[in-house]
């Protein structure tokens, strides 16, 4: 039972002389023992402020002032530190990379035992239930770095289940993950919940997923709890949900499939063009190659969504066509410039590029700065510089941030810097590295809206996506990776026959498919009878 | 570097208690610092290389310590008797610039130091697995918090430095253009326009980083936080899945170690 009465936050300014950041008002709403709960809304709603409040990180470690009451199971989180909250609450973020700190699996998962007292040859037993559970067996001496995205969450929820609590919090869990990494997390969930009685509560963007699974829904705007019902609501509501910037899923996501191309027949204005591109990393990686004899030709004022899963080659491929990597083998040839002959420097004249990360792209001082850096590199005069970032500032309504840093925005603001930064540059090219992952839909809308319109108007933009929705909308190309190759390119079939394809069933959210190993189940009674004679 | 600088293996060294390898790294960086002679520094460089490749590290992970030295080791090398002015064996003078067999020397000296202190570190970092090495600092009576923030910090050295080379990637993706002889408005630019250009490109790189790792390592304190680091049950104290013990051999690597090191001060003494 998880009791929050009039709970509200201010987060501690950033910088001296600022204002505190109110992110939650008057939040007052119960939790069934054993439910699954989503909270939804739009990005900067306050979703990941509510999970720290659940899991005690507010008021305990983060700075700002708390007031109202959260009550987990009986235990006031303010009185209480997060360690000793720990044994009712597991807590899994949205960065796998900041949360996973040892240096192999087996150690993520035997440090909350060791904190325990647990003993050593319990640990390695409880390491192996846990690990065969997420479905990771096997990959216990595995470094946490260099695991997928879903594998990587997989650990941390692992990690965060060993010491059993009751309650299980995720925030965002799923945002950086493919559509299959996303039902990996959700089997998990829903395996674990078939051994044991579990709470768990998920803040997530994608809707669909939280139709499927939850039992009571928050719906949060602006630091507040507009609406606490079932998933019902999310058909009831829609209206509301979707004027502020949730998407409700309108029916199952689509097909992407390419109409089938002549390959003997080259497009007569391939402004990228790769030939027998094979690209293998050196230190680090594995032995099989990043791209392995990829050859296309993209036309000029094509819209081209890059899919494929987590891993697959699209990031590698995507930073082949500036210069960033150069291939092994094979010739880059971008707006008729063969990329190996031109430095980076040269190449930003050309291409644009907006990484995935808004953090790794980030170093200015200020707003005004860092989409000034960018024209100002190309050697345009002030004057020009001055019309373009106050244009890009109007387009995403930046103006009041002009001279803050943009490292201390918001994520959604963040991620509108990072794209005007580049957009000021008007380069021919425009390449997107998931630009819109852990935007809510209105933003994600305005910025594909954006990189449309500079589309019709002749710029040719490659974007990688795992949202099959958006790739459908706006590209007009698709071209699929998978393990460095291509499986297929060319137009998008959006003809009503591709849809019927058996491919569709597999993108929606379903029940895992095998039962739970009977073996859990076993060890979950040896356990509580243990328990039992202790006392 | 994937795993930051412990290199995953099964070698010797690997299977050697942490306590003992600790001991080999502080004697080797303790007599390189004192002994400055340069057939025994080249002697214990030989010596790290030798143990490192027996215990199967990669070439190319050995290789990498020499990339990130080279610079110094460089900048050390042809400074040197720039700045010592010591010798009476002249060889070439030209103003106050004096190159004599015993600054050379030293240079050669200074040059072999660094690479042979790096590695003495090496030999730990790279054979102790992160567990380990905490287990090795708690077993000799470092606190646990301390030798696990020691441990999560080499841990997340690589990551800082890949994101120092995603947002260094950044710039050059915005037009930045440092290896150019003109920029952007086709000015020429000579060496030293370069230098401090490519100096003042790295400010604002190294801002960005630290706003990131202030960022993760509050993340990381969270997570941390969030599995029980600070419980404290009564009378419950805090268990490791790994326990270690002293094998016979790593008694037996402990006293070739020891009795090396008495002889090689035994040796500095006399002489």
């Amino acid at each position: 039972m998880i009791t929050v009465r009039d709970l509200g936050w201010k987060y501690a300014p950033l910088t001296d002389g600022g204002k505190p950041v109110e992110s939650l008002k008057r939040v007052s709403f119960d939790i069934r023992s054993g439910s699954f709960v989503g909270i939804i809304g739009p990005t900067g709603a306050g979703k990941s402020t509510l999970c720290m409040a659940l899991a005690g990180i507010i008021p305990n470690l983060a700075d700002g002032t708390m007031s109202g009451v959260v009550e987990v199971n009986g235990m006031n989180t303010s009185r209480h530190s997060v360690s000793a909250l720990s044994e009712r609450v597991g807590y899994v973020q949205q960065d796998p990379e900041a949360q996973l700190f040892c240096s192999s699996v087996e150690d993520e998962i035997a440090f909350p035992l060791e904190n325990r007292g647990v003993a050593p040859n319990i640990i390695d037993k409880q390491i192996d239930i846990m690990l065969d559970l997420v479905g990771m067996a096997g990959y216990r001496k595995r470094v946490p770095t260099s695991l997928s995205g879903g594998q990587m969450q997989r650990v941390a929820i692992a990690a965060a289940l060993a010491a059993e609590p009751d309650v299980l919090i995720l925030d965002e869990p799923t945002a950086a993950l493919d559509p299959e990494g996303k039902q990996e997390v959700f089997d998990v969930l829903d395996r674990i919940r078939q051994t044991r009685s579990m709470t768990v509560i998920m803040a997530e963007q994608d809707t669909e997923h939280i139709d499927y699974w939850a039992d009571q829904v928050l719906f949060m705007v602006n630091g507040e709890v507009v609406r606490n019902g079932d998933a019902s609501l999310l058909t009831r509501e829609r209206r509301l949900l979707e004027s502020s910037g949730v998407r409700v899923s309108g029916g199952p996501s689509p097909v992407i499939k390419a109409l089938p191309v002549r390959n003997d027949v080259k497009p007569k204005h391939a402004i990228i063009s790769l030939d027998h591109v094979t690209h293998r990393y050196g230190q680090g990686g594995n032995a099989s190659p990043a791209l392995d004899d990829v050859s296309l030709d993209i036309e000029q004022g094509a819209f081209v969504g890059l899919i494929g899963r987590n891993g697959s080659g699209k990031t590698t491929l995507a930073k082949h066509l500036n210069g960033l990597i150069q291939p092994t083998q094979g010739i880059v040839n971008v707006d008729w410039l063969d990329v190996s002959k031109h430095s980076v420097g040269e190449m930003a004249a050309h291409v644009g590029l907006v990484f995935q990360n808004p953090d790794h792209q980030i170093f200015c001082s200020s707003t005004k700065e860092e989409i000034a850096f960018g024209p100002t590199a190309l050697g345009l005069d002030a004057a020009t510089v001055f019309k373009r970032v106050d244009e890009m500032m109007t387009l995403f309504d930046l103006h009041r941030y002009e001279d803050v840093s943009p490292a201390t925005l918001g994520y959604g603001e963040r991620r509108a810097v990072a794209l005007s930064s580049v957009i000021a540059m008007r380069t021919p090219i425009l390449v997107l590295d998931e630009p819109t992952a852990g935007l809510d839909h209105r933003l994600a809308s305005r910025f594909l809206g954006t990189v449309g319109k500079l589309n019709r108007h002749g710029v040719t933009v490659i974007m990688i996506s795992h949202d099959m929705r958006a790739v459908y909308r706006y590209c007009t190309h698709v071209l699929e990776l998978e393990d460095g190759h291509i499986v297929q390119y060319g137009p998008i079939d959006k003809s009503q026959e591709a849809q019927q394809s058996p491919a569709r069933q597999a993108r929606q959210p379903h029940k895992s498919r095998g039962p739970v190993s009977a073996t859990h189940v076993l060890l979950k009674i040896a356990k509580d009878e243990c328990d039992k004679e202790e006392r | 570097m994937d795993a930051g600088l412990y290199v995953p293996g099964d070698g010797w060294l690997h299977r050697t208690d942490p306590r003992v390898k600790f001991l080999i790294s502080i004697v080797m960086l303790a007599l390189c610092l004192v002994w400055r002679n340069w057939a025994f520094i080249l002697g214990i460089l030989i010596l790290e290389h030798v143990m490192l490749a027996t215990d199967r590290v990669p070439a190319e992970r050995i290789g990498w310590v020499w990339k990130i030295l080279a610079v110094l080791i460089v900048f050390i090398v042809v400074l040197w008797p720039v700045f010592d002015q010591s010798g009476t064996h002249v060889l070439w003078q030209w103003g106050w610039l004096r190159l004599t067999q015993e600054n050379l020397l030293m240079a050669a000296v200074m040059g072999l130091r660094i690479p042979a202190l790096g590695f003495a570190c090496f030999i730990t970092l790279f054979t102790t697995s992160q567990t380990k090495l905490v287990r090795g600092l708690t077993s000799l009576g470092v606190p646990y918090k301390a030798g696990l923030t020691l441990a999560t910090a080499l841990r997340y050295i690589p990551v800082f430095f890949s994101i120092f080379q995603s947002v260094s990637e950044a710039q050059r993706a915005r037009g930045l253009d440092l290896s150019g002889k003109v920029n952007a408005a086709g000015k020429k630019r000579n060496i030293f326009v370069r230098l401090v250009d490519r100096f003042k490109s790295y400010l604002p790189i190294i801002i960005a980083v630290l706003i990131r790792a202030y960022k993760m390592s509050q993340s990381v304190d969270w997570a941390m936080e969030s599995r029980g680091l600070n419980l404290n049950r009564k009378g419950v104290k805090r268990t490791y899945r790994v326990n270690l013990t002293m094998r016979i051999v790593d008694w037996i690597i402990l006293v070739i170690a020891i009795a090396a090191a008495g002889s090689v001060w035994v040796m500095t003494w006399l002489s």
